[in-house]
Parts: structure tokens; sequence; C-alpha cells
């Protein structure tokens, strides 16, 4: 069974389709860069799955359910956008996520945390907007979920950090889980890809493995996607 | 689950409202003293006119720490469900039903408390230690007369009491909670939309409001009115001094009844409008 199945999903905000007829199926164990310009339907994808938007038309499931507080459990989602209190401690944020996620390693934590540098006792407003997103993808990752959806996930971050955070993605999922990474920064991801979706206008353009592209197009992601999106 | 939300609730909230009552108990006892300084014949009038404005400051204080509770339920609504924290809340491996009630539960709470706050702070301001012991005897005895008369009311009488006391406990139970959904719905409507969903979210509160006190109106001269017309043909004073208390529970019970009907409607709107219509940005 696939680990995440979109079948016919359409959404539609006020007339005009954010994704039309998408039809994708994600294995476990594989790394997927969800590729594509803005206003491609990355995010409403993302959000669909999670279950923060409902389809207009066909389904989305997760491990064969419709999203739900039990596929809620099973998803690890880091959002654009800073979704802590900003009055919380790293500590206290850790406290949540170890309350509500019973799939919450809170050593892994720990350890990312002290090996990143970040201050466990630092409420969430004093850190600078990087050290934020640093210590949100910690808690993501510290998960031990079955999907990880990750929504720019490097963007506000150092080139060292971006690294570190990269080794974290790969070193962290197993045969059980698969992570789909949306990102502008295709370069920087491309190494740790198995596969890429292109969004183009709410449509699949391409779903393809990242080996497929080298050996039979001869070329990278980051150029192949230059070339299909050229402006 | 619920249990977790609704602590995790009180710890978001706890850490604005105890130094809010603080404030107001530190600040009522700086007015007892400054009540004090009014009544005494040797104060002079530098010192009689800044005790006047504790008192004024005081009684602001009371009026913001009632307005304050009411912020914070919207506030705590807000940013759980509509801003960008509404990015974890609602992927939680919670339902959406348990993440509204917790913070419902609490707010209801906080609006007991803060009433409660409210009341010390007035005593602690206007009583002095003799008026404390007077006001503690005079409850006993007041307990006591009514543990006294207790045997002498017919059962119908006594049973007629307590369920008006509990219906008078659910109607400000439910009071409180309807207006904590009151917001609630109005900001999931008003955050609905794509733009203006702030003003939106005014407008729809402002709606709400009105709505509910109209038909509150409407209702109470329709039903409590009508009721009232019926025992009137049937000689209305027997009626209401009937020992079961049947008339005035009967009325109280109809503002309970339209009080859980507001309650349902404003929740389930707020659900609906989480979980099908939600619009983060």
């Amino acid at each position: 069974m696939s680990l995440l199945e979109c079948r016919k999903l359409n959404k539609n905000y006020g007339g005009s389709f954010a994704l039309n007829d998408i039809d994708l199926q994600i294995e476990p164990g594989r790394i997927v860069g969800l590729l594509g310009p803005n206003g491609s339907g990355k995010t409403t994808l993302i959000k669909l799955i999670n279950g923060l938007l409902t389809p207009t038309g066909g389904e989305v499931l997760i491990d064969g359910r419709k999203p739900s507080p039990e596929t809620k459990a099973i998803v690890s989602y880091l959002p654009e956008r800073n979704a802590l209190s900003e009055w919380m401690s790293a500590k206290q944020a850790m406290d949540y996520y170890a309350d509500f996620f019973e799939d919450f390693n809170r050593d892994k934590a720990k350890e990312m945390i002290r090996n990143l540098g970040l201050d466990e006792q630092a409420r969430i407003k004093t850190m600078s907007k990087g050290t934020r997103e640093k210590l949100q993808l910690i808690l993501v990752m510290s998960r031990e979920a079955k999907l990880y959806l990750l929504d720019e996930p490097i963007g506000g971050v150092d080139p060292a950090t971006r690294d570190y955070i990269l080794r974290t993605i790969i070193s962290n999922y197993n045969e059980n889980a698969s992570v789909i990474i949306s990102t502008h920064l295709i370069a920087d991801v491309e190494q740790v890809l198995d596969d890429v979706i292109f969004l183009r206008e709410g449509h699949i353009e391409l779903h393809e493995s990242v080996d497929e592209i080298r050996n039979e197009k001869g070329t990278s992601v980051d150029a192949l996607f230059r070339e299909v999106f050229r402006c | 689950m619920l249990k977790k939300s609704i602590k995790h609730e009180f710890r978001a909230t706890s850490r604005v409202m105890l130094p809010v009552y603080l404030a107001i108990l530190a600040l009522s006892v700086v007015t007892h003293f400054a009540q004090r300084v009014i009544d005494s014949q040797n104060s002079s009038d530098f010192l009689r006119t800044v005790a006047l404005l504790t008192m004024v400051i005081f009684f602001i204080g009371l009026a913001a720490v009632g307005l304050s509770v009411i912020a914070l339920a919207a506030t705590r609504f807000y940013r759980s469900f509509l801003s960008d924290e509404g990015y974890l809340t609602m992927t939680l491996p919670v339902n959406t039903h348990k993440l509204i009630s917790s913070r419902l539960i609490v707010s209801v709470v906080w609006y007991a408390l803060t009433a409660l706050v409210c009341l010390l702070s007035v005593f602690l301001m206007a009583m002095n230690s003799g008026d404390w012991s007077r006001f503690f005897r005079g409850f006993g005895s007041f307990v006591r007369e009514v543990w006294k008369m207790l045997p002498d009311l017919e059962t119908n009488m006594l049973l007629g009491m307590i369920l008006c006391a509990v219906e008078l406990f659910l109607c400000l139970v439910l009071g409180a909670a309807l207006a904590s959904l009151l917001l609630y719905a109005a900001m999931a409507i008003g955050h609905s939309f794509n733009r203006h969903k702030k003003a939106l979210s005014v407008v729809f509160g402002l709606v709400f409001y009105y709505a509910t006190q109209i038909a509150a109106v409407v209702s109470a001269i329709w039903i409590i009115g009508g009721l009232f017309a019926k025992y009137e043909r049937a000689y209305a004073m027997d009626y209401l001094l009937e020992p079961s208390m049947t008339p005035y529970n009967l009325i109280i019970g109809v503002a309970l009844a339209l009080l859980a009907a507001a309650c349902v409607l404003f929740y389930f709107l707020t659900h609906y409008f989480l979980t099908r219509k939600l619009n983060l940005e």
C-alpha cells in the first residue's frame, strides 16, 4: 500500500483551480522533492495532505486513511511559518510536542538542539528568524513519523546549517518513512532526493526518480527545472 | 487528549491572568488605605487628591480585569487557530471538537475566577478588620438559619429551590460559554474570507451580539409573557406562591434552553468553519 495516495484531487478557490485532478502515489522509504514556481499548488497540496484544507473533489489518503487525527499522528509537518507560540521556551516547546505526539523523541531533539547551539531555556520570541526555523525543524525531525512534510525547510538558514539539516533528513528517515520537501533551493536539496514532482498551475508536470532524470535525460534536477519552467 | 489540551491552554493563559489578578488585589489593598486617608480628618488636600485618584484607578482597574478576560478568550482563539500557530494546532492528532472545547472550558474557568477575584478585591478595598469578622459571623448565622428552616420546608418546595439553584448555576455557566462561543464563531467566519479578515470578524461579532440580544428579548416576550398570560387566567399569584416553585423553574428553564440553543449554534458554526473553511495565510 502507498504511504500517500491522491486520487483525482481537486482544490478550487473561488472559481479557479489551485489543484486540478492530481493523481499521485508515494511509496515508503522515498525522499521526494515537490518543486514548482510560486502559485503552482505546492502549499495547497501539503495543506490538503495535512487536513488543513478540505478537497473540492477527489481524495487524499495517508497510509490508506483520509486526513484525521489518526493520520496527523503519523505525519510530521514543518510549515513555512513559525507555528510555535512565541512565549514558549525551547524546552516548553519540547514538552508540547512530547505531550501531543507519541512518536516524539526528546533525546534526539535535545541532541540536535545541542549540536545546533540553541539554548533550551531561551524564549522563542527572543530568537532570530533563523534560530526559530532551526528549532521548528528540530522538533519536526525529532518525531519518528511515517511521513514528513517539509515546506521550505532550508529557506531561512545559513549554508552550514543547511548541510546539517539535509544530513539530518537523510539519517532520520527509514524504509517505512517518506519525506516530501517543498523548496525553491533545488540545487541544495538535489543531492538527497530520490524522486521529484514538478507542479505547474495545479497539474503534475513530471513525476520521476532523480536517477532516471540523470541517466535518461542526462541533466540535473536543477537544470531540468530551469528548462521546464523557463519564463 | 482533551486533558492535555486543557493543561496547555491553562499554561498559556495563566501567565497572563495570574499577574492581572495579583495586580488588582494589590491595588485593592492600596485603595483600602487610600479610603482611610479620605476618611481621616488630618489628611492634607494633596493626600486626599492622590487617594481619590487611587480609588478611580481601582474602579477602572476592575473594569479592565473584566475586559481582559474576554480579550484573552478572543486572542487565545485567534492565535491558536487562525494565526500562524494554527498550522501546529490544526495538525495535532486531536479532533477539532476537543481543541475547541479545551479553549472554551478554560475561558469559562477564567470568567468564574475573575468574578471571584473582583469580588474579593472589592471586599479587600471596602472592609476593615472588624467588618471581616462581622461578615463571617453574619454569613455563618445566615447558613445556620437556612439549615434550621430546611426541615420545615415542604419537599416540593425544597426540590424546587434546589432545581432553581442548579438552573441558575447552569445559566451562569452557559452565559459565560456563550460569550466565548459568540467570539469564536465570529472570528472563525471572519477569517474564512480572503481579505479584511479582522474587520469582518468584528462585523460578524456585532451582528451575532445584536442578533442574540434581539432573540433573547423576543423569546422572553413571546415565551415567558405567554406563560404569565396563561397563569394570570389561572390565578397567577396562587400559582406563583405554590410550594413547588414550578413557575420560577419553568421560566429559568426556558432561559436555560435558549442559552443552550445559542451555544450549540455558535459551537457548530465555529467547528464547521474551522474544519471546512479554514483559510490560514
